[in-house]
């Protein structure tokens, strides 16, 4: 009898001990999937107005028709391209657009010339407006990031003949009939955020 | 989530999708609008204190010299429309500065104007018709329009627009009005006269 309760207390033992030797293995997996973000925003002055009114206006453009604030969130590297029609009364009167101007200032954490390539960082340099699509901001040292990377000011500039704008003032054409009336001209700017491969 | 027995694999599967932006990947297009609106502007750039003024002195029995020819009176035309420039004398008379009684008729003094700008005056099949162009007219108290659009239209900046009004005593060579001259009995001294430059719009 106490060889049989020996071999039980035995055997017990070793189940035990075989029991809390084993492992279990479980496996988490997780899959992250960093899907492209591609974001333009116009945080402020999505309208502009510019008013002339005074000779030296018609003769000599309008240096600040207003400002325009653009942030871009991208995990590429990106660029902007813009275009316009041209100003339109409605009536079968227009502005060229080349007379509208535009030259950017990075306000945000990447800088133009070291993240941001653009060449119309001044109102002497500013790039005239036209119907084809022309790039006004673009990479150059990496440029993806999100919104407190990527904020610029695009400053509008209207019948000043700078850079590559309309080389006539808005006087001359008006004289000399490009410009067929007066009254108020409408357009709509289309700024276009295009990721990098 | 979920789990099997201890012997099974337990697979979870958490998927995280950081896909909010690809809900704006495909709207890379923002617009702006802008407007321009160009206004009627017409003005008329001249000193407001011109005058018109001389001298002379009589050098002999019924014999004058003038001593003091009037000023040129440069001007300039700012127009975002076709314009049209009248001159009249404000008075019929030359006064004299030291006795008021002491006058000249105001056709004493003629003048013209002279084309300074790259609007060309020559004719109405031009930017300007300038009647002045190859006569002289008489200053009258009559409203005299002197410069209107021609066919290829006058609007324009103060380059397009800029002119010289420029005097000429009547009597200075004609030998008629010299005769004319000497019956005024004119004492000698300075005489003014002021006048008007008149800018209107014209609807054609």
């Amino acid at each position: 009898m106490k060889k049989i309760i020996l071999i039980v207390v035995m055997l017990l033992v070793a189940h035990t001990t075989s029991v809390m030797a084993q492992t279990d293995t479980d496996v988490v997996n997780f899959t992250a999937i960093l899907q492209d973000v591609l974001n333009l925003s116009v945080t402020a002055g999505q309208s502009q107005t510019a008013d002339f009114d005074e000779p030296a206006e018609y003769n000599l453009g309008i240096d600040a028709v207003g400002t325009t604030t653009i942030t871009v969130e991208s995990t590429a590297n990106w660029d902007v391209t813009i275009n316009a029609a041209d100003f339109s009364d409605g009536g079968g009167n227009i502005i060229p657009i080349e007379n509208l101007g535009v030259w950017c200032e990075a306000t945000g954490t990447h800088l133009i010339g070291t993240e941001v390539d653009c060449n119309y960082t001044s109102l002497a340099a500013a790039l005239g407006i036209t119907a084809v699509d022309q790039t006004i901001l673009d990479d150059l040292g990496g440029n993806g990031g999100d919104a407190s990377d990527n904020a610029f000011n695009l400053n509008w500039t209207m019948g000043t003949m700078q850079g590559s704008m309309n080389t006539n003032s808005i006087f001359e054409q008006v004289s000399d009939g490009t410009i067929g009336a007066l009254g108020t001209y409408t357009t709509t700017v289309n700024l276009t955020l295009t990721a990098h491969p | 989530m979920f789990i099997k027995n201890s012997r099974s694999v337990i697979t979870f599967f958490m998927i995280v999708i950081l896909c909010h932006g690809s809900l704006y990947a495909q709207e890379g297009v923002m617009e702006t609008h802008v407007s321009a609106t160009l206004e009627s502007v017409l003005i008329l750039n001249i000193d407001p204190d011109i005058e018109v003024e001389f001298g002379l002195v009589e050098v002999g029995d019924n014999i004058y010299q003038i001593t003091k020819h009037p000023d040129d009176v440069h001007f300039s035309v700012e127009s975002t429309g076709n314009w049209n420039l009248s001159i009249s004398a404000t008075d019929n008379y030359f006064r004299s500065l030291d006795d008021s009684t002491y006058k000249v008729p105001i056709d004493f003094v003629g003048y013209f104007i002279e084309n300074k700008g790259t609007n060309w005056d020559n004719g109405l099949f031009s930017d300007i018709a300038n009647r002045t162009k190859d006569t002289i007219l008489s200053l009258s108290p009559v409203k005299t329009t002197v410069l209107i659009n021609g066919n290829k239209n006058n609007i324009g900046s103060s380059d397009q627009n800029a002119f010289v009004l420029r005097w000429k005593i009547n009597f200075d060579d004609e030998f008629i009005k010299m005769d004319e001259f000497v019956n005024l009995k004119i004492k000698e001294g300075y005489y003014k006269a002021n006048f008007y430059l008149t800018l209107a719009e014209t609807k054609y």
